[in-house]
């Protein structure tokens, strides 16, 4: 276990570090993923004029967003198309390392590169986040990204059967769009949509740091929600460990 | 001109053939875009369960905008994109040299020589939204509406083409810049009514960045009739940026000296 954490933490050190020489393009990924976020600020600040939590929400949602933004369709499926996976394999390392370390990294520049942009945000917008329930989602914010990058690595897997799996990715995306909590804050949504929405996977990923940092959520509520999110990352776990072992079968790499 | 359009439509069909060859990938576009575009639709409406009216539009004027957008960008999608992504690649690697050899102007080779025809489906499912969100309206709309809604939309597609020729020939004075991430998040404000954004944004979104001509003004345009001052300058604007982004090809591309290995 501790051989493991010290080597993805070497994974994050080598990955940022290649991440760095692309920083240009970096920016301008960071850009691309805080546009859904900033939109939605937009478009319900418009809606509810004067309603400041929900401006507080979107300006958590788009800290939470730049801190579990996932590529693993860059990452592994290109991997797996190009051949460097067979590479991967034949490391003594489990492979998964090195996309968590890329993975990591990449998050970890886009909340350097986004801080500006959030702080640009919250003071436009006139988000309070109170520093106790901010506190108090940082779990939800680890969970999130760890859920995220799950789901994200599950449907990037994909690639081992289909050509497509940029399209797959992207229409999870749009799931987390939905139901994640960026077209619409949960709580300001009918029900049954709300509790609905609150059982899928996507909102625990996404829009639940948020609420809890915005202080929409508390006691009974709060916990449930830790536990659903727990829950989901067990099962999408279990199954994305599952459809590797699959997958890999399949797998055959391209050239000599 | 005539020579011009014949290699396009050559071009087109051969883009086709391939594209239907795979029918698997056809099914599957066309989940991704009914899905996206149920989705945005879905946004929408939640919006319209906290408040009537967005910067004075209404459910079904909003969603007669969102599917000008759609179509906008099923065009994009479907003759700009699958060109110009990326296309600072073909400059730094020296690829774009058998462009240059051939006997049509480089701008138009570079951005329409190859097309993706199964994006076309959002240009039609956008159409069907439009139909929609006018009927949920409930305006009537005038021949002189849809014509001028229709004049709109080709100046949008021209401003479109236009404005990313425009950022692709950035990589002959810039070639480490790359900012095809950066035109799809600016993109991505057009789905809205311009009229949303808070003063600065709106005035920047419509003066500087054209990005009202491509959706908010067709859409108005379409659905009050008293608003025809916006075709001519649209169509102006089209006809600036048309010559805006030729210019700036041809000065680019006397700096262009190919890359040698």
């Amino acid at each position: 276990m501790i051989r493991m954490l010290r080597l993805v933490g070497l994974s994050i050190w080598r990955q940022s570090l290649s991440q760095w020489s692309w920083r240009s393009f970096l920016i301008t990924i960071v850009i691309g993923q805080s546009v859904t976020p900033l939109l939605g600020l937009l478009v319900w600040s418009a809606a509810l004029p004067g309603d400041s939590q929900v401006s507080t929400y979107y300006v958590a949602l788009l800290a939470v967003q730049l801190m579990t933004a996932s590529y693993e369709h860059h990452t592994l499926s290109n991997g797996i198309y190009d051949g460097t996976l067979a590479r991967a394999l034949v490391q003594p390392q489990p492979v998964v390392i090195d996309v968590i370390g890329s993975n990591l990294g990449l998050r970890i520049w886009h909340l350097i590169f986004g801080l500006p942009l959030i702080a640009i945000a919250a003071v436009v917008a006139g988000a309070q986040i109170d520093v106790y329930e901010g506190m108090l989602a940082l779990p939800a914010v680890v969970i999130a990204g760890a859920l995220r990058f799950v789901f994200t690595y599950l449907l990037a897997l994909s690639a081992l059967w289909t050509e497509r799996a940029h399209g797959v990715v992207g229409l999870g995306e749009t799931l987390i769009f939905l139901l994640g909590g960026t077209a619409a804050p949960l709580g300001y949504l009918p029900e049954p949509f709300r509790s609905v929405g609150q059982a899928l996977p996507f909102w625990s990923m996404l829009g639940l740091p948020a609420e809890i940092a915005a202080g929409t959520i508390h006691g009974a509520a709060l916990s449930q929600a830790y536990a659903v999110q727990l829950g989901w990352l067990v099962v999408l776990t279990a199954l994305a460990a599952v459809i590797w072992r699959v997958g890999l079968r399949r797998f055959a790499a391209v050239g000599a | 001109m005539l020579k011009l359009i014949r290699l396009f439509a050559t071009l087109f069909s051969m883009s086709l053939r391939r594209q239907i060859t795979f029918r698997a990938d056809l099914v599957f576009e066309l989940v991704l875009t009914v899905v996206g575009l149920a989705a945005s639709i879905a946004a929408l409406g939640m919006i319209y369960t906290r408040t009537d009216t967005l910067g004075g539009w209404g459910p079904g004027e909003a969603i007669a905008l969102l599917g000008t957008f759609q179509i906008i960008t099923g065009l994009r999608t479907a003759f700009v994109e699958p060109n110009l992504q990326w296309f600072g690649k073909q400059v730094k690697e020296g690829t774009f040299d058998a462009i240059l050899t051939q006997p049509a102007p480089a701008i138009f080779l570079a951005s329409l020589n190859t097309c993706a025809p199964l994006a076309l489906g959002q240009v039609g499912l956008g159409a069907i939204v439009v139909a929609y969100g006018v009927h949920e309206a409930s305006v009537s709309i005038t021949p002189a509406g849809v014509a001028a809604w229709l004049a709109l939309l080709v100046a949008a597609t021209v401003i479109m083409w236009a404005t990313r020729a425009l950022l692709a020939a950035l990589v002959f004075w810039a070639p480490e810049l790359t900012l095809d991430v950066v035109y799809d998040s600016v993109w991505q404000f057009a789905r809205y009514p311009v009229d949303i954004y808070q003063r600065p944004l709106r005035m920047l979104l419509t003066y500087v960045l054209p990005v009202a001509f491509l959706a908010t003004v067709p859409a108005r345009v379409l659905l009050d009739t008293g608003q025809l001052v916006a075709v001519p300058v649209s169509i102006g604007l089209a006809i600036g940026s048309y010559l805006l982004a030729h210019l700036a090809w041809q000065a680019g591309l006397r700096r262009y000296t190919s890359a040698t290995s």
